[in-house]
């Protein structure tokens, strides 16, 4: 993997908080740190990613951000898309932007099997058995 | 009991593969006390190292647990040449086979799909009807540790499922809804996963995460229960063995075993008197094409030229409804909230023949929802603005946890140029020549998703969807491979006997996907399952008479 400067990471942080600014009481991309261990994270779990994100940071230094990620998502889809997977998924592993937008993660939700459920007492399914089958049956071939 | 085998010793049965169908072969056939081996090309896989109960579960979802081989690109992989094919197939290399990344939607094939020349004049008949199957689907049903409602109108009356119905949830109520309203067919999802602990399998948890691997080990998968239970009556499986070809003895007219390489590089041999390959609709065919010899120069059994040919893939594409309300829409199953059966048969007003079953889900993590926009922005003119920045917030608040989707699968028709073939360069990492998947998606197939699309849509907009979003047919959506050694009566337009017994060799057999001569409109492991247990119920009733090596 790819050591990341500080001066690099300082550059991400800008292309990353022009994707995920902060809105609504959501943080910006760099408030919950993608830049930094979140980074080191993606890359670790994702590996493959590194030379697209590395090329997407190359392409953009010391452009004007706006102009470069459109470049970039017209010349170097790839990297564009390595850049963007980056931010959102190192974005969406945080506490912080979780807790912003309600997600709790694919936690266990246990259930009471015995409940009835609702589409039984308000009669959906029994409508759906009255209307009768609708297969073709082969019975007589 | 079967004695236990040890290395190298002739075996009564070999099997290749060890997904749903070869996890059924090898618990019937151990069980009745045949010897048996089954060789898999992958390795086991623990419940503990998928990614589903993991933050990062979608980001690992995207490489390491993707369900391409090509994307994966793991060692155990094989490489698929897709250059030439409008849909990329998906498949995993483990004990278990696919079984371990499927998404437990268990829809059996109907009555009509084992008729289609008859009712519709297209394709060809099975050699036996959905009545032969139905014994062997509700015993199945009972391995898979299925959960459901029984009574569902779309299918004639059968026995019920061993556990309770799994919550809809949120998301499965609100399709409902829609359906109810249009006064179109529903269903409580069935599945292959217990609502409550049973057969060793834990009750479903509803994460969501199906498709990465249950982590729960709730969904059910070969390596869960069936290869545990056959292990108990001296089953032995060989991990990472790949398969190079099936031997062929030209003197005595019959196979006598396969010649693989282990997980050490090494090329050995495992004799039997009787082949069943399980390797699904890719794998097999490949299989029998890289097995030549002097009868066979073509591949083995394949007198009919017909290995590899009529492959499908049933044409796949997603619509969603974004709502109002908070649907929680990341929770699981997923396994199928409900279904329909709607639109599932001919019509000839739509233009098209046979139909699809569209399976309701929820829409999945955070990063599912970076999809719904795509890249289709940047086309036409398009910025990176219109998509990022704080329109990535308001898309995420608009739609994430608030979407439900329709997973239309419709059937795809038999032709002989959607084919498998070995790649003339390729190879996998042990050297042994990869296939090529020649596909063209037909022009039914674009019909009928047209037609399901614009249904779903409808049925969205009556539940209340404040916007939709389709996906017409995806690359990524080769789930289902079907039909490259055909089983039939006729020895000139199949490859198999209704039996799954090659035509020309009479200890050789197929029971994956590869030996269904149409595909349906559904998801297809229960059938699968199914006539695998019809086949080798079959096998073991008339074992005396097989002619073995």
């Amino acid at each position: 993997m790819a050591v990341y400067s500080d001066s690099d990471r300082e550059a991400y942080a800008k292309l990353a908080d022009f994707l995920i600014p902060e809105y609504n009481g959501k943080p910006a991309a760099s408030a919950v740190n993608v830049h930094l261990e979140m980074l080191d994270e993606v890359l670790r779990i994702r590996p493959d990613l590194d030379e697209g994100f590395r090329r997407a940071l190359d392409f953009c230094c010391g452009k004007d951000v706006s102009e470069a990620l459109n470049a970039l998502a017209r010349e170097d889809d790839a990297a564009f898309t390595a850049l963007t997977t980056v931010t959102t998924g190192g974005y969406m592993m945080t506490d912080g932007a979780r807790a912003a937008v309600g997600y709790p993660g694919q936690e266990a939700s246990p259930f009471d099997v015995d409940e009835i459920p609702e589409y039984i007492t308000n009669g959906m399914l029994d409508r759906v058995i009255a209307r009768g089958p609708i297969y073709r049956d082969t019975k007589h071939l | 009991m079967a004695k236990p085998t040890r290395k190298n010793e002739e075996v009564d049965v070999l099997i290749v593969g060890s997904g749903p169908s070869g996890a059924v072969a090898a618990k019937l056939l151990t069980e009745s006390g045949m010897s048996v081996v089954t060789l898999e090309q992958g390795t086991w896989f623990d419940p503990g190292d998928y990614p589903g109960d993991k933050k990062e579960f979608e980001l690992a979802g995207g490489k390491q647990w993707h369900p391409s081989p090509n994307v994966r690109d793991n060692e155990r992989d094989y490489p698929i040449n897709t250059s030439e094919s409008d849909v990329e197939p998906l498949m995993q290399s483990a004990v278990g086979g696919s079984g371990t990344i499927w998404a437990g939607h268990w829809v059996p094939f109907l009555p009509s799909d084992f008729k289609v020349r008859s009712l519709d004049g297209v394709a060809v008949d099975w050699p036996f009807d959905y009545y032969e199957i139905l014994p062997h689907l509700e015993a199945v049903e009972q391995l898979v540790s299925s959960s459901g409602t029984k009574g569902n109108t779309g299918y004639p009356q059968q026995a019920g499922y061993p556990t309770k119905q799994i919550p809809i949830g949120k998301t499965g109520m609100k399709l409902a809804q829609g359906m109810d309203k249009l006064g179109w067919h529903w269903w409580p999802g069935l599945n292959a996963m217990p609502s409550i602990p049973w057969q060793g399998q834990n009750p479903c948890a509803r994460r969501g995460t199906c498709m990465f691997g249950c982590p729960e080990a709730a969904k059910w998968s070969p390596d869960l229960v069936l290869f545990k239970e056959a292990k108990k009556y001296g089953h032995r499986m060989i991990a990472g063995a790949r398969v190079r070809e099936v031997i062929y003895d030209d003197n005595l007219g019959r196979v006598t075993g396969a010649i693989y390489v282990d997980m050490n590089g090494r090329e050995r041999r495992q004799m039997a008197k009787i082949v069943v390959l399980c390797a699904n609709a890719i794998g097999t065919p490949r299989i029998l094409l890289n097995s030549k010899s002097r009868r066979f120069p073509d591949g083995l059994a394949n007198s009919s030229g017909l290995v590899g040919k009529n492959l499908m893939m049933h044409p796949f594409g997603l619509v969603m409804g974004h709502f109002d309300e908070d649907l929680e829409s990341w929770k699981g199953p997923s396994g199928q909230l409900i279904n329909t059966l709607q639109f599932y048969e001919t019509d000839e007003k739509r233009g098209f023949v046979r139909g699809a079953k569209w399976g309701g889900m929820s829409a999945g993590g955070p990063l599912s929802s970076k999809g719904y926009v795509g890249s289709t922005v940047f086309k036409d003119g398009g910025k990176v603005e219109d998509t990022w920045g704080v329109n990535w917030h308001k898309m995420i608040e608009e739609r994430f946890g608030r979407t439900a989707l329709w997973a239309i699968v419709g059937e795809d028709l038999p032709e002989e140029a959607n084919r498998v073939e070995i790649d003339s360069n390729l190879v996998d990492s042990d050297g042994v020549p990869a296939p090529k998947v020649i596909y063209k998606t037909s022009e039914n197939s674009k019909l009928l998703l047209e037609f399901h699309a614009e249904r779903a849509k409808e049925s969205m907009e009556a539940a209340g969807a404040v916007s939709t979003s389709v996906m017409p047919q995806m690359r990524e959506s080769g789930w289902h491979l079907l039909g490259t050694a055909r089983l039939g009566d006729d020895r000139e337009q199949s490859v198999l006997n209704q039996y799954g017994q090659a035509h020309d060799v009479p200890n050789l057999f197929v029971w994956d996907l590869s030996a269904f001569p149409t595909g349906a409109g559904a998801n297809p492991t229960a059938t699968l399952m199914a006539v695998a247990h019809r086949q080798a119920t079959q096998l073991i009733k008339e074992a005396r008479n097989v002619e073995a090596a």
